[in-house]
């Protein structure tokens, strides 16, 4: 067997061209053109305190409430600080690089979402929300309840891509997840390209690389069990990526081509939230057909020492303030960017939309460590240049002793689903909510993003549906 | 009406017979009323989907033994020609009994009394008897006052060093110690007690984590682990039940105790439904867990904490019960009533946790997924039976044991290969066995400032560096996780650095693939190569694709540059130095098989 070397060069490749990289597929074009939009999903894990991001300020009804619930000055948020957004509320002080967008009208923040049955476990709310089957409150009949499952053997991005009946049969790299492992989003997404470390996407071989790299490859091809079908995807993946990575790294490409756009840390490498918006951008660039990119943001279960002002300030540890400060200027970074701000001159800020939220909000009051517990209600953050931004979403729930759920939470007053299903019908162009969220009924958009609706298509066989869709 | 949703968007075909659901590593009975069955193609089939193990491997299984080793060990090593004595584990497997039951029955024997309290020799030469390791022999109180409190120059380094021992520790025992399956085991239950060794404080005691907590037990008593475990410093600090005290408890702790170390979230918690209303199991008892009871057993556990010099205690960093944190009111924990008695209240609940059903399923599914397969739920008959032996014998000194053979001795165990995607720490290991290497995972140096080893961060970025993983729930299980691109080729990168590596600092350590075949005595024809290597990495009954081989003769034949399949190769066999052109492919056939797919499963 001769053995050629398959790499090629990865160009701004339109959609639908032929490579000889990857399996055909051969299936009918659909109907009408297709859907560009790229749409990233940002997982805050450990359950974000939305009351450290924005809180009512002096003139605001719950200021009041607010302060009698946090007496702790390392958690509270002081008028003093605060930026103002809109509505009487203002934004925790190193959330300024998110107040430009709010202004440019491309940063929208819905108010209080969240599971439609309270959880608190995290394990489970982030399983939930993920798999997107946290069951419904509005069944047939108002009083049913039907509980949510972990069953579930997708996630619900999963589920979009193999419903949205508007994307070109062949894609070259759609599903990007910059964690070392794919998340619940997107389990069993077979085209989903785990990407941690781009620049390190190789053997590394010294002697006889390509030549090893090739013998497996051809080896993993012959192999239709589920591993081989892992390996050849991550030799396809391979060859994709060397040529955009294998030139610079994430680090030298901030420092050189963007001028150090995206904040890095005192080593002068950039955060891990830089580095992983880089690798969406640079993909972006590189034309591969992106559509969904994944990103995972940690560390925000602050049970002890929150610090949401910053460090020293009132024996603060400023961790939250640091982390939140780091979230803000890279999003400013990548809006930037996405704008032709930076490498190019190109504006693509029209086909991106940015979503933030977590699994779930925390507890009104601060404990007696300068944390915070698990809640429920929290904001989701949107970024997009299609996004109704400068504005606040949804309803806030209110935070007088009757207005918390259980006299402890930021109550949820709009399903986490409602948002997921405006950005994919009005952005993605997909309205199989049925498939993509099984047991939501009663869509009705919010606004918080522009575009065409759709009737949602609630499924073909959902027994429940039934015809209660007019 | 629906074409759109039978269309696919994929680069890439998916896998013939990977229809079958894959459920999130969480399986269980249905519990809502209607289960809605969707399509026949990717998009959600069932939301109750029935699971089958996949046999993934046409014509049958690879020999028992190979597949002991890659399931109960962290794969076979072959033969050293150079030392006739050492024969190789599938060789030794096999001399174990004239049939394979007896052959199992004689190895299990022997690695579970091996593993409770036999010699390592090839451990500790690499280890406890090299002065590159410091720490490994230090009691709580000297990790605790000399890593946590120490306060001079390469603070960072040496806060970090007991975590960064017990990482190469790890490494080293599941690469070259005797006692494969303890090594199995250990992983396990390391990462059911899991804590995050990169966290401050964790990280200087997490000698004593692992020695003193959980390896002491493997083999033993779940209520005595259980128990180490709530005590043990690093999961005080890590879950923070340290700062647990009256009256603002802290929920940490109990909340991951309930929901990740006993009854498990996974069918036994009950959010909000108040604890009353909780069903009843078949022992009477609340069949799990509702959120009034994390509150309670957060009470319960105030108090419970470490003798960090705060309020009058001494500082050694040890397990310390101060009874003026406590809270003394009486507490209902899952139905249990317990009076406010002080320290002895842990004992109530734990004996209660340790014996309850809920405790037995969860502990037992989770056993069963990691030693035979991913497709169990907590109601498939072998996991019904284990938990049912893990509850009768919850007092037994050897309960651990007991439940082990029952799961190991079980037909599901025989009749179950390759349903289980290998991780990145199983993928590296496995290679780096397969391959013979004779690493010393080591710190550069016994001194402050000493650098870590070399390959680790190549490990770390596989995903899996032994106990770095932030969330308490540990490394996840599933196939679906570890089956992405990311992981593979992360694992196949550290396993290609790791076998070319000539770097001085740790001597010659690569892979002399030519030494040992030219030791071998093979006709040095790219055929007998292959063979060679092919009967020392897999086995000579694996049963390897015949396309396969014919790859790698071609790679041999080629670069070795043969004028056909079993005439000599062209380079110099003599030049067995780290970089000629005989060494460079054989490594690359080493590679190969190592990193086949028939090994990326177990």
């Amino acid at each position: 067997m001769v053995t050629t070397t398959r790499r090629g060069f990865l160009g701004g490749v339109a959609a639908g061209a032929l490579t000889t990289m990857s399996p055909r597929l051969s299936f009918a074009i659909g109907r009408g053109s297709f859907n560009d939009e790229i749409l990233i999903y940002i997982f805050l894990r450990g359950g974000i305190d939305g009351l450290s991001v924005y809180a009512p300020g002096s003139g605001h009804p719950d200021r009041g409430f607010y302060e009698n619930l946090r007496p702790s000055t390392s958690v509270r948020l002081p008028t003093g600080t605060m930026l103002p957004l809109a509505d009487g509320f203002g934004i925790n002080a190193a959330g300024a690089p998110l107040i430009d967008l709010w202004n440019e009208g491309d940063f929208a923040i819905v108010h209080a979402t969240g599971l439609p049955i309270v959880n608190r476990s995290h394990f489970e709310a982030q399983r939930l929300i993920e798999l997107g089957t946290p069951g419904a409150v509005v069944g047939v009949n108002d009083n049913e309840t039907i509980p949510g499952t972990r069953l579930t053997s997708d996630g619900w991005l999963t589920r979009h891509l193999a419903s949205a009946g508007n994307l070109p049969p062949q894609m070259l790299m759609p599903v990007v997840v910059t964690e070392n492992q794919v998340t619940f989003s997107l389990l069993r997404e077979p085209s989903a390209v785990t990407l941690r470390f781009p620049d390190r996407f190789d053997f590394n071989e010294s002697n006889l690389e390509e030549e090893v790299e090739q013998a497996l490859e051809d080896i993993y091809a012959l192999d239709s069990s589920s591993a081989g079908v892992a390996g050849e995807q991550a030799f396809n993946a391979l060859n994709q990526l060397e040529p955009i990575f294998g030139a610079q790294s994430n680090n030298d490409y901030n420092a050189n081509a963007l001028n150090n756009l995206y904040p890095v840390r005192n080593d002068g490498r950039p955060e891990t939230f830089s580095d992983k918006l880089i690798t969406l951008s640079r993909l972006i660039k590189a034309g591969v057909d992106l559509r969904i990119g994944q990103i995972d943001v940690g560390g925000w279960d602050d049970h002890v020492d929150q610090g949401s002002v910053p460090s020293g300030v009132n024996n603060s540890s400023g961790r939250f303030y640091e982390r939140f400060d780091i979230v803000a200027r890279a999003l400013n970074a990548f809006w930037t960017d996405m704008a032709g701000g930076a490498d190019d001159s190109t504006d693509r800020r029209s086909k991106v939309t940015v979503v933030l939220h977590s699994e779930f909000g925390r507890r009104a009051f601060n404990n007696n460590d300068n944390g915070t517990d698990h809640g429920s209600g929290n904001p989701m953050m949107l970024l997009g240049g299609n996004v109704n931004g400068g504005r606040f979403h949804g309803q806030w729930p209110g935070m007088s002793p009757s207005q918390l759920f259980q006299n402890a939470d930021v109550r949820s007053t709009t399903d986490f689903r409602r948002i997921l299903s405006e950005v994919l019908i009005r952005r993605q162009g997909n309205n199989a909510l049925g498939t993509v969220f099984p047991f939501y009924y009663n869509y009705q958009p919010i606004g918080v993003v522009q575009g065409v609706d759709q009737r949602p298509d609630y499924g073909p066989d959902d027994l429940i549906q039934s015809d209660s869709f007019e | 009406m629906n074409d759109h949703r039978s269309r696919r968007r994929r680069f890439l075909k998916t896998a013939t017979g990977a229809g079958a659901g894959v459920v999130a590593g969480l399986a269980f009975g249905p519990t809502a009323a209607s289960a809605v069955n969707r399509s026949e193609d990717n998009s959600v089939t069932a939301l109750y989907p029935a699971r089958e193990a996949l046999s993934t491997r046409a014509g049958g299984f690879p020999p028992l033994a190979v597949r002991v080793y890659h399931k109960l060990g962290f794969g076979p090593k072959p033969a050293n020609p150079a030392n006739p004595g050492d024969i190789g584990d599938v060789e030794y497997f096999n001399s174990l009994g004239a049939n394979d039951n007896d052959r199992y029955a004689a190895w299990l024997d022997e690695q579970i009394t091996g593993g409770i309290g036999g010699a390592d020799p090839e451990v500790d030469s690499r280890t406890f008897q090299n002065a590159n390791y410091t720490t490994l022999n230090k009691t709580l109180t000297e990790q605790w006052q000399q890593h946590r409190r120490f306060d001079g120059n390469d603070a960072f380094r040496v806060r970090r060093r007991p975590f960064q021992e017990t990482q190469l520790l790890a490494l080293t025992r599941m690469v070259h110690s005797r006692w494969q399956l303890r090594e199995i085991l250990a992983d396990f239950w390391h990462n059911h007690f899991h804590v995050d060794g990169n966290e401050d404080v964790v990280r200087s005691v997490m000698v004593h984590h692992d020695r003193d907590v959980i390896r002491p037990n493997l083999f033993g008593n779940f209520r005595v682990m259980l128990e180490a475990a709530v005590k043990s410093t690093a999961m005080l600090y890590y879950l923070d039940n340290r700062q647990n005290d009256t009256p603002n408890p802290n929920e940490n702790y109990a909340r991951e105790l309930l929901e990740l170390h006993t009854l498990g979230a996974v069918e036994n918690y009950f959010g909000f439904t108040p604890p009353s209303q909780v069903p009843l199991n078949v022992d009477g008892q609340p069949q799990g867990y509702a959120e009034a009871d994390v509150l309670e057993a957060a009470r319960l556990l105030t108090g419970f904490g470490v003798a960090d010099g705060d309020d009058n205690a001494p500082d050694t960093g040890e397990y310390l019960f101060r009874p003026d944190w406590h809270d003394f009111d009486a507490k209902t924990v899952v139905g249990l009533n317990v009076p406010g008695t002080g320290q002895s209240e842990l004992d109530v609940l734990l004996d209660y946790l340790a014996a309850h059903r809920g405790t037995a399923e969860f502990v037992c599914w989770k056993l069963a997924v990691r030693l035979i397969g991913d497709s169990f739920s907590a109601s498939s008959p072998v996991v019904q039976q284990a938990a049912d032996l893990f509850q009768t014998q919850w007092q037994a000194a050897d309960q651990l044991e007991q439940v082990y053979r029952l799961l190991l001795n079980s037909s599901e165990f025989f009749n179950t290969w390759g349903d289980k995607s290998k991780r990145p720490v199983e993928i590296i290991t496995s290679a780096l066995r397969a391959a013979s290497a004779d690493f010393v995972f080591e710190m550069t140096s016994p001194d402050d400032n000493a650098g870590t080893f070399g390959f680790l961060s190549d490990i770390g970025r596989a995903g899996q560096a032994p106990f770095d993983y932030e969330p308490p729930t540990g490394f996840p299980e599933d196939r679906a996780i570890w089956q992405g691109t990311g992981p593979l080729v992360m694992s196949w990168r550290a396993v290609t650095r790791m076998l070319r590596d000539t770097d001085a600092s740790f001597g010659s350590q690569f892979i002399n693939a030519a030494e040992v075949t030219n030791q071998s005595g093979v006709a040095l024809t790219p055929n007998a190569i292959v063979t060679f290597w092919i009967d020392r990495i897999l086995s000579a009954s694996f049963g390897l694709d015949a396309g396969k081989r014919a790859v790698m003769l071609d790679f041999v034949q080629t670069h070795g540059q043969a004028a056909g399949p079993d005439a000599p190769l062209g380079v110099n066999t003599g030049d067995t130095g780290s970089n000629s052109a005989y060494q460079r492919v054989l490594r690359g056939l080493v590679l190969q098989l190592a990193l086949l797919p028939d090994l990326m499963i177990r």
